[in-house]
């Protein structure tokens, strides 16, 4: 069970282009690593139990480190793989694609390191 | 015959002080503890399987309706809530699972140690009853090895809960977890709880009753909660109500 490691974006490129996060070499980033950019949404009732099962991680994207310096890391949009089957008489064919951050994502929004 | 050691893990903790990168977990379990260093698999309803190992067995852990053994396990990736609603067993033993949904009159709230009326003989293992879905686990013995439990199984018994075959409408050969809305990203977002460890990208099934399919993703696994979130692979109209990993996941490796 590592520990996990969570920064804040620091700043936004765009949605197709990237966004900067306020983790770097110096918190064991490398590049490459993946991120989830994600905002705290609501408090979520078990609907049998009752009971709170914590707040929302509302998914704002999914991301790649493409470059890294000591103190901050930039990240693009994750290429996302589609398994398309067109027709059943056509082998079926991968499509690469980028997957686009959530058009709110801003300054402040959390980053979690996932490996 | 040996029968394997398998729980149905009602809650997970970081073993502290942190000892060999361990977690506790704690549920009903079937069989003897297995010896210290050998191999678990933690399995999930929406991701691929994960290995652990076995350390030891502690003391006993009071849940919400029996006394259950404490056991630490090391080596598994990810965060302690990951687990809560897996199968932890024996590495190698065969792993049956069906699910079904229950008439409007047979809703429960049941977690535990079941009996399996088989066909051919009697088998042990756990049911989940939440609402009206019900999961059924068999570890190990009692059926040949090509079968399927639900093709083999008569009436099952769960506590006070006892079912026959026909009062069951089933998803052979699935593992099918209760969804909850989430919220609009590009397409609908759905929330799973307790269901074990999930798996980024894995794709699963999904019904909306009465006989509508479609496909979801699993996005991601929130470390606080355990909560699973999907999305919808397209727009769709009919809100899903449960899902299922896809064939596809069974058939790849332990990672």
């Amino acid at each position: 069970m590592g520990k996990l490691l969570e920064g804040k974006i620091a700043s936004v490129l765009g949605p197709r282009e990237g966004v900067v996060v306020n983790l770097g070499t110096e918190d064991g980033v490398q590049q490459g690593d993946s991120f989830l950019l994600y905002r705290l949404g609501e408090e979520v009732i078990d609907p049998d139990s009752k009971v709170s099962l914590g707040r929302l991680e509302v998914i704002l994207g999914r991301a790649v480190v493409k470059h890294v310096q000591p103190k901050l890391a930039t990240l693009g949009p994750q290429i996302r793989k589609r398994i398309l089957h067109p027709s059943e008489f056509l082998p079926p064919q991968v499509v690469e694609e980028p997957e686009d951050f959530d058009e709110s994502i801003r300054i402040g929004d959390l980053a979690r390191l996932r490996r | 015959m040996i029968r394997p050691f398998a729980m149905l893990v009602e809650s997970a903790i970081e073993a502290a002080p942190p000892v060999l990168d361990g977690v506790l977990l704690s549920g009903p379990t079937l069989g003897p503890a297995p010896q210290a260093g050998a191999l678990l698999t933690a399995r999930g309803a929406l991701g691929l399987p994960r290995r652990g190992r076995f350390e030891s067995i502690g003391a006993f852990h009071r849940s919400r309706s029996m006394a259950s053994p404490l056991v630490l396990v090391t080596g598994l990736q990810g965060s302690p809530q990951d687990y809560v609603g897996s199968i932890v067993y024996d590495e190698g033993v065969l792993f049956r699972v069906f699910s079904g949904y229950l008439g409007e009159q047979d809703q429960h709230h049941v977690r535990g140690i079941a009996s399996f009326e088989l066909e051919d003989g009697r088998a042990q293992g756990f049911v989940t009853v939440q609402g009206r879905l019900l999961n059924a686990f068999v570890l190990g013995g009692g059926l040949p090895e090509a079968s399927s439990l639900w093709e083999r199984i008569r009436r099952l018994q769960c506590a006070d809960v006892a079912l026959n075959r026909d009062e069951i409408r089933p998803l052979p050969d699935a593992w099918a977890v209760p969804l909850l809305p989430g919220y609009q990203r590009r397409s609908p977002v759905l929330l799973a709880r307790m269901c074990g460890p999930a798996t980024p990208g894995v794709q699963a099934h999904a019904l909306a009753f009465p006989e509508h399919f479609s496909t979801l993703e699993v996005l991601d696994q929130q470390p606080s909660s355990g909560l699973v979130q999907l999305e919808l692979a397209g727009p769709d109209a009919a809100r899903p109500v449960v899902a299922w990993a896809s064939e596809r996941t069974e058939r790849l490796a332990l990672h």
